[in-house]
């Protein structure tokens, strides 16, 4: 008797022990997966905001290149077009008085050149050509050999074919071009120097110059207090290329560098 | 009460049945297959028994044989749910290993007809410790949506609640079918923890049809 008294309890407590230890099996595990579900839902909330940046991004980017585009439509080739309209109507009228001379025409030619240059620039903003045909680092030196009373070097060391995929290209050049445009109109720099390189796996491109120049804060607060939309799409490029972009400056001069991951 | 609690025991085998039927349409086969096997077994195997102690038929040679085959159902049941390869070839090894160790065992001891206390317990050791291994890769994996919603998180509920109660009842077999009143007051343990292992499981399989 005494054995089987024995023999109850060790089964009815061994048996409690084992439902004990079996309830705290299964709540672990809930809790566990539900802790791992929670993480998984936030990596997938940090993914889409991920997405969400780089959509915006890429609407800010084409938000800008409209902006820019209908601005030189409007304010420089509209107006040019209008003056011709106007001077028809006048060649008209002189041509009924019968006042119409060759010497009417001789400034005309001009006239055209400055609009058929500006429809160019609206082309070349909707799509720089010379970055596709001759490469990133030519397309730039092309530009700022085109700079009046600055001296530009460019150096690279890039095998752009491998490295760069078109629309990298498109960005870069575009970014470039910005901050360039923007150096020259606040920091009047006498010289540019733009160098391209890979160090750490990544592209480099640094851009150094003997303007005043700037700094990432100042960067941030000259943005911010920035009416123009050449700044945004700078950062909005950059957040598309996955890009970082650093300003600093040694002794007299400045330098910016952009560092982008290979496309 | 013994009698009543020994009658669900028996009765709610019949349960998982009837959700395996149901779920048949809307269910993934490939899991389907394995519970049914396992609940068919379960089910044949309780009304065996129940009508056998009934009639006072010593009914231990269908549980001896009960074990044998769960042993091999819910190796089964494992190799479908867990594809890592090694464990597969791992399991289908010691399964065959313990499956010939315990016919040979009780061969050699004569035990088809007796209380065959290691084969009861292997029996019931082997599911109990596959599903704290199937717990285990659950929480090593992300599952898609509430773990709850999830059909073989009940069913391994459900083995590892119903092997982990029958247990230590499994241990002193022997002595549990020597005397009348451990039967008594012990065997109820082993048909409560039947009964609950059996909701859980069609708590699973109900699951399964809505996956």
């Amino acid at each position: 008797m005494a054995d089987e008294t024995s023999i109850i309890l060790i089964v009815v407590i061994g048996t409690l022990v084992i439902v004990l230890l079996t309830f705290v099996v299964i709540t672990f595990t809930v809790m566990h997966t539900r802790k791992l579900a929670k993480k998984d839902s936030e990596h997938k909330i940090t993914l889409k905001n991920k997405e969400l940046e780089l959509l915006k991004a890429t609407i800010d980017t084409q938000e800008f290149e409209r902006e820019k585009i209908a601005l030189n439509l409007h304010d420089e080739v509209g107006p040019l077009l209008s003056s011709v309209k106007f001077k028809l109507a006048k060649y008209k009228r002189d041509f009924n008085a019968g006042k119409l001379t060759e010497k009417s025409f001789s400034d005309d030619s001009s006239f055209i050149d400055t609009i058929i240059q500006n429809v160019r620039g609206v082309s070349h903003d909707l799509s720089p050509q010379h970055v596709v045909k001759f490469g990133l680092a030519k397309a730039i030196e092309t530009f700022t050999a085109g700079l009046n009373g600055v001296h530009c070097m460019v150096v690279s060391e890039l095998e752009e074919e491998k490295m760069l995929s078109k629309a990298m290209s498109r960005n870069l050049y575009c970014i470039i071009l910005e901050l360039i445009n923007n150096t020259i109109k606040h920091d009047t720099p006498t010289w540019f120097e733009i160098e391209f390189f890979i160090e750490d796996g990544l592209i480099k491109i640094r851009i150094n110059h003997d303007g005043e120049g700037l700094t990432a804060e100042s960067f941030d607060a000259f943005e911010a207090g920035s009416t123009g939309l050449g700044l945004s799409s700078v950062k909005s490029r950059m957040v598309l290329l996955s890009g970082t972009l650093s300003f600093s400056k040694i002794n007299k001069m400045s330098n910016t560098e952009i560092v982008v991951p290979f496309a | 009460m013994y009698r009543v609690i020994i009658d669900c025991g028996m009765l709610s085998s019949l349960i998982p049945i009837f959700f395996l039927f149901y779920s048949y349409r809307k269910a993934d086969h490939k899991m389907w297959w394995p519970l049914f096997f396992i609940s068919t077994l379960w089910m044949i195997s309780e009304i065996l028994n129940w009508t056998l102690v009934k009639f006072s038929i010593n009914n231990l040679l269908v549980f001896e044989l009960f074990g044998f085959l769960s042993m091999i159902a819910y190796g089964f049941l494992f190799y479908r749910l867990i594809s890592n390869k090694f464990f597969r070839i791992s399991l289908i090894f010691i399964i065959t290993v313990l499956e010939l160790f315990l016919i040979v065992y009780a061969w050699a001891n004569s035990l088809w007809f007796e209380g065959d206390m290691l084969n009861a317990m292997i029996s019931a050791v082997v599911p109990f410790l596959l599903s704290i291994l199937f717990f285990y890769n659950l929480m090593t994996t992300s599952i898609e949506g509430k773990l709850v919603h999830y059909p073989f998180y009940w069913v391994n509920a459900a083995i590892l609640i119903g092997f982990g109660m029958s247990f230590f009842t499994f241990i002193f077999i022997d002595q549990i079918i020597a005397s009348p009143a451990l039967t008594f007051y012990l065997w109820p343990i082993v048909s409560i923890a039947n009964i609950i292992y059996n909701i859980l499981i069609s708590k699973g399989i109900w699951q399964m049809r809505r996956v």
